[in-house]
């Protein structure tokens, strides 16, 4: 690609972010602050009689079957009863430390504004609804039961008993009966208005008045506001709500408990290759640099030892034509001295003679040796 | 083992067959009634030891597979070259029938595509902890299937994958960094429900940092039982390499348990928890830390130093319990501590029996794999098994 | 491996130490469970150094009783702790004024020590020894405190008053036995008659002088009440009052002293009625007040209630504007302040919560006096202005008792006539009948109920205030409207936190009925008031 080319593209790319693209929202500075008309219930169990009429309602609405023990049987309030798979909600008795009256509260799927349910769920099977109710849907659910797991409130009870298609079972907040306008089964129900219905925000208006007109009715805190991240099943008790049985929850939600786990798992995607491909690199380094090493110095071995093999050839073929010169040397010393010798001794041999003859003047010329 | 055909009978094979057959019963049963007619859940208790042992410390003490290769091929650590393929099946066939066990504890077990086809929670831990075991599951099947294809004898397929190595090692470990401590991270959803000992935000560190620990300990803990009943299948590397390597384990063990019972110090630290240690949830935390922490990080030293094999195989027994008491704490013990005593949970003997049913499927199956591929020893085609 | 053994072995030496040290650190937090170790109300906290400003080591955590007691065991009494001087018992430890700090420590070091020396000696248990600095110098002490305050309520004085080993020589009435006013003339703290006041009129937290400007300082109120009321106690042979903590200052000993029920009114030259007169009557434009002091005697048990700090009219400490002496609390609030215990408003508020009165007005929110009740205390026909400010004390008085005789005695009702019998209650009647309420019935209880009751008829004006306890947020009428007339389909959003018929009937009646006590009918017992339909 040439460089024309490339800022043309570029160019482009920019003019259509430009237009047309959807608004990017920095992160750090968007907040969901909810459903703006979630619905919800404010629970005020200073005016629940535990009569028990809301969990015979719920049961109705449901179709769930018929309990054990009758709704009016009032004497199972004595023990402490939570929801299960037949029992979208329950009221429980609380006789607390200095007051002559019992309290009683309900419980149920208290439909956070995060639920942690649907946070934990891999398969989606829970929806947070506009309306508020949080609902399951049990044609995706694999019954992991992980969603009773991170519910803080133990919510969700599991149909451990159907060997086929075991569900998750919980209050829907009667999300089909509010589509279509009506009132959940037990806020119809309640004779007391223990229960109240409506868009949240109003609710929780109507609790801080509440507490600001009888403020030696209620406890200065509506359980439910923050908890979690806020829940649409809103709480007015007489006394400290954990008193109630209502568990301890701080204000974070669920989803903000596990984003930053979530959040690391691209960047290990993306950084553990390069960490790891840079480990095999540098190993793989440490052995072509080691290999190297290690064969420079074989090869200066191998060089010095050529150089010293040469040296030491060097030296004994010097050695050896030096001693040739001088065998040379010697032995034409030798000859000469024997050449010598043996003209020496001829021409004595020929000098005696040579009395005898005058006449052969000319000595054949001798070598001089 | 023996060619004669009575003597293949012997002891192991007789209990093999007597827990096989209770665990074919015991699966019938969990199929025809349900999981609540088989183990002790209840809607206060949803996980019990099908998660916390089956699941949680299988897919910790298969974590052998991605330490072993990790050091043999990224880090170029050549001497663990025969240790990676038997710690390589012992991965995938831990995966693998972690998965298997899965069947039972899931309501609808067919369904388990569904979050990575049909509708993915991306908000979910679990989620990224299914995507990465069946992606790891792969990439193990495919890491291991040389063995298989060597001893199958299709050579160009088996040259094919061999080059795949390294890429796969990658990406192995990769997958077993997130979904190890996805696994611990699935419990930072229930601040109000585990133990302030045991949780923390650093959870998934912890499960990581304690997965390489027991991928360690189990190859040598492994080894120690291979030698001692496959041995005659081993081949002269393997022999040779193997207390080495053992060596290497318990030294990279000893340092990351050091380096983790000092950040469960800082974590203690930092959240202001050091009032629970006074506790009797405290005195176990500190059982865990102590017993199971700090003891076999000096064993191992120790025996390393010494050169003293022994010392390192009981240490690696500790490190492979030290998993498996602080896996049952976080998803068992340590959960739900504020729940009522007769609220707790506590496994019934079907759960147990299943549990034992799926860990001798793996024995079983391992010994098949080393009796007759080329796991122990290498194929004499095969020499460039790098 | 003969090393590696011993290594070994060390090496599980050291876990072990480390494990115990870590265990038995005192890893512990304020938080963990202390078993309670007890709650007393002797404990006294010695800090007679620590107010020096020396902080070197915390106060003292003492048991009074705890040591009577010993001392008791041994034979011995008061006099081995408290010096006298001058004939007075020092109430002060082993001296009878404070020296240094220096001289201080050595001082309570010596004795302490040395009598838990001695009962070391002799095998008996005994306190902390020298060098277990903390054993007593211990902030937080697992001991809870029950203390209780302990007060003069109008049985208790007269019990006082009418004893006959309380004597005061010269005098046929013994009120100078404990009440004293500084004379500065005299220099001498003396009683004098129709000045009687409670003891913290003049005996502060603190020492203070008595007088302005004085050097001689009076006792704080601790010192004063235990000079006078233990001391008294102590030296009085007989039928006498308690000399231990526990005797006075717990809910179990203050439950046992006998109650006179009927305590003739206590004679200090005070009014039967008075009027409340601002101190500045340009901006308090309303009519004055008349209070009936006489009836408001009766029906407390004790001066301090409205006399809080010491028996003089409201609006000397508390002006139109607010002033030190009253804690820069305005007359309006000291009178009107709907929580407080000592305002008009707020003991009426209290009075309310009684159970014949809760049914209807437990209901109703907590709020400022309505304007119709401020009438009744504001009087229309009483003087204000200058009329106000030119009268003196006597015609004040004499205005006061004439507004008060005027006011009604009895609550005004309505005759029967008007009152319906029945009431069918069936407008929503769907799983059940209608509902026959024996309206007449109920009102006649409930009129009943209060019919001694002074405030419901100074308050319930007109005969159909009464009824307004039901037929709430609507004008005073004979034929007040009906339920439904608001009360409709339930959760309209522009009706706020109004109930539905459904619940306002249920509210009105199961609230009133919990209010009042009633064990019937209960509130789970849906049949007693409407019969279940068959169908």
């Amino acid at each position: 690609m040439d460089r024309r080319k490339f800022l043309s593209l570029l160019g482009g790319a920019g003019l259509a972010s430009a237009m047309g693209a959807t608004k990017v929202k920095a992160a750090g500075t968007h907040t969901f602050n909810g459903y703006p008309d979630a619905m919800g219930v404010l629970h005020d169990s200073t005016r629940c009689i535990g009569c028990r009429k809301c969990e015979q309602a719920c049961a109705e609405v449901n179709n769930l079957p018929k309990p054990e023990v009758a709704y009016d049987d009032l004497t199972v309030l004595d023990t402490k009863r939570r929801t299960d798979a037949k029992t979208y909600t329950v009221v429980n008795k609380y006789n607390t430390a200095g007051l002559d009256h019992p309290i009683f509260r309900k419980q149920q799927c208290n439909h956070c504004q995060e639920p942690a349910c649907a946070s934990a769920c891999f398969v989606k099977a829970f929806t947070k609804n506009p309306d508020g109710s949080v609902t399951y849907n049990g044609d995706l659910c694999v019954g992991c039961r992980y969603c009773m797991v991170a519910c803080p409130f133990g919510v969700p009870t599991f149909e451990y008993d159907d060997p086929l298609d075991p569900l998750v079972q919980k209050c829907t907040m009667c999300h089909p009966r509010i589509q279509e306008g009506k009132l959940p089964g037990c806020v119809e129900k309640c004779p007391k208005e223990a229960l109240t219905f409506g868009r949240r925000e109003d609710l929780l208006a109507i609790a801080r008045d509440r507490i600001r007109k009888y403020p030696e009715r209620y406890e200065n805190h509506i359980y439910g506001e923050k908890e979690a991240g806020g829940t649409s099943w809103l709480y007015l008790s007489a006394v400290p709500h954990t008193e109630l049985g209502m568990p301890l929850v701080g204000k974070t939600s669920a989803p903000e408990l596990t984003s930053g786990a979530l959040g690391a798992v691209p960047m290990v995607v993306g950084i553990w290759p390069v960490l790891l491909a840079g480990a095999y690199g540098i190993s793989k380094r440490k052995e072509k640099i080691a290999a190297e090493e290690q064969a420079d110095a074989v090869r200066e071995a191998i060089d010095k030892t050529k150089a010293d093999a040469d040296n030491a050839m060097k030296t004994a073929l010097d050695k050896a034509a030096k001693d040739k010169a001088a065998a040379v040397d010697r032995e034409v010393k030798k000859a000469v001295a024997e050449a010598q010798q043996s003209f020496d001794e001829k021409l004595a041999a020929m000098q005696a003679p040579a009395e005898a003859e005058d006449t052969d003047a000319g000595n054949s010329p001798e070598e001089e040796a | 083992m023996s060619n004669n055909q009575k003597s293949f009978w012997t002891p192991g094979n007789v209990l093999t067959a007597f827990i096989l057959a209770g665990g074919l019963v015991l699966t019938f049963l969990r199929f025809y009634k349900g999981i609540g007619a088989v183990t002790n859940l209840d809607d206060n208790n949803p996980w019990g030891i099908w998660i916390g042992f089956d699941l949680m410390c299988g897919v910790a003490l298969a974590a052998g597979g991605y330490v072993t290769s990790a050091s043999c091929y990224l880090f170029g650590l050549k001497r663990y070259h025969s240790a990676v393929r038997p710690a390589i099946t012992t991965a995938f066939l831990g995966y693998f029938f972690v998965v298997v066990a899965l069947m039972y504890d899931l309501g609808h077990p067919w369904r388990l595509p569904y979050p990575l086809v049909y509708s993915q929670g991306t908000t979910s831990l679990l989620f990224e902890v299914g995507l990465c075991v069946a992606t790891y599951v792969t990439v193990l099947f495919v890491e291991w299937s040389p063995a298989a294809l060597e001893w199958l004898g299709f050579r160009k397929i088996r040259n094919f994958v061999i080059r795949l190595t390294l890429p796969l090692t990658i990406l192995g470990v990769v997958l077993s960094t997130m979904h190890q401590s996805s696994l611990g991270a699935l419990f930072l959803i229930a601040p109000g429900k585990l133990h302030p000992l045991w949780y923390s935000s650093f959870l998934p560190v912890f499960f990581f940092m304690s997965s390489m620990v027991a991928g360690a300990s189990m190859v040598i803990f492994e080894g120690t039982l291979a030698h001692k009943g496959m041995h005659d299948k081993m081949d002269e590397t393997h022999l040779k390499e193997a207390d080495g390597v053992a060596f290497g384990m318990a030294k990279a063990a000893s340092f990351i348990l050091l380096g983790y019972f000092f950040i469960k110090v800082f974590d203690i630290t930092m959240d202001n928890d050091w009032q629970y240690l006074a506790t009797g949830y405290g005195a176990w935390f500190l059982v865990e830390m102590f017993g199971f922490v700090a003891l076999p990080s000096f064993l191992y030293a120790l025996g390393v130093r010494e050169k003293n094999l022994k010392l390192v195989r009981i240490a690696s027994v500790f490190g492979v319990l030290g998993i498996v008491i602080n896996r049952f704490n976080v998803s068992m013990i340590a959960f739900n501590w504020q729940l009522p005593a007769a609220e707790r949970y506590f496994p019934s003997w079907m759960e147990v029996g299943i549990s034992i049913f799926v860990v001798t499927l793996i024995v079983t199956t391992y010994r098949f794999i080393a009796t007759k591929m080329p796991v122990l020893y290498e194929h004499p085609e095969y020499k460039d098994a790098h | 491996m003969m090393k590696g053994r011993s290594l070994l072995r060390w090496a599980g030496l050291l876990v072990a130490v480390a494990l115990v040290s870590v265990w038995g650190h005192e890893a512990r937090s304020s938080k963990a469970e202390v078993s309670s170790a007890g709650s007393y109300a002797d404990i006294v906290t010695i800090d007679v150094i620590g107010k020096m400003g020396n902080t070197e080591l915390p106060a003292v955590t003492y048991r009074h009783d705890l040591h009577t007691e010993a001392m008791k065991k041994l034979n011995k009494d008061c006099s081995a702790c408290h010096k006298t001087q001058d004939g007075k018992m020092s109430l002060k430890f082993m001296r009878t004024e404070d020296g240094s700090a220096e001289e201080l420590k050595k001082l309570y070091h010596t004795n302490c020590f040395a009598c838990h020396a001695e009962q070391a000696a002799a095998g008996n248990n005994t306190g902390p020894q020298e060098g277990e600095c903390r054993a007593c110098h211990n902030p937080n002490p697992a001991d809870a405190s029950a203390w209780k305050e302990v007060g003069m309520d109008k049985s208790l004085h007269y019990r006082h008053i009418s004893a006959k080993t309380i004597k005061v020589a010269g005098q046929d009435v013994n009120c100078g036995a404990c009440h004293h006013v500084y004379d500065p003339a005299t220099k001498k703290a003396e009683w004098k008659k129709n000045t009687e006041d409670s003891c913290r009129a003049c005996h502060k937290s603190e020492p203070t002088p008595v007088a302005e400007g004085a050097d001689k300082m009076k006792p704080a109120f601790k010192v004063a009440a235990h000079e006078s009321c233990v001391l008294c106690h102590v030296k009085t042979t007989g039928d006498t009052g308690p000399v231990t903590c526990a005797g006075c200052h717990t809910a179990e000993a203050q439950k046992q002293y006998k109650v006179v029920t009927e305590v003739p009114r206590l004679e200090r030259g005070q009014p039967d009625a008075t009027l409340v007169v601002a101190d500045d009557l340009k901006k308090a434009k309303l009519p004055a007040v008349a209070f009936n002091h006489k009836l408001h005697e009766a029906s407390l048990d004790n001066c301090r209630t409205c006399h809080h700090e010491k028996i003089a009219s409201c609006t000397e400490c508390h002006t139109v504007a607010g002033k030190k002496e009253g804690n820069f609390v305005q007359l309006e609030q000291a009178m009107h302040a709907v929580k407080s215990k000592t305002s008009c408003v707020g003991c009426h508020n209290t009075a309310k919560t009684d159970p014949s009165c809760a049914g209807c007005h437990s209901l109703m929110p907590k709020a400022a006096p309505s304007e119709q009740s401020c009438a009744t205390c504001h009087e229309k026909n009483a003087p204000k202005g200058d009329e106000l400010a030119a009268m003196d004390k006597d015609q004040k008085l004499a205005a006061a008792s004439a507004l008060v005789s005027a006011r009604p005695t009895t609550m005004p009702v309505y005759g029967d006539e008007d009152i319906p019998e029945f009431v069918e209650i069936g407008a929503i009647a769907d799983k059940y009948e209608p509902s026959k309420m024996p309206h007449r019935k109920i009102v006649k209880t409930m009129i009943a109920a209060v019919a001694g009751n002074k405030m419901a008829a100074s308050f319930h004006t007109d005969p159909g205030t009464f009824c307004q306890g039901c037929h709430h947020n609507s004008p005073v009428s004979k034929t007040p409207p009906k339920c439904q007339s608001c009360h409709g389909k339930p959760f309209e959003a522009d009706k706020g936190d109004r109930p539905g018929l459904k619940a306002a009937y249920h509210q009105q009646c199961m609230g009133c009925h919990a209010a009042m006590k009633l064990e019937k009918p209960k509130a789970t017992a849906c049949k007693e008031c409407h019969a279940e339909r068959t169908n």
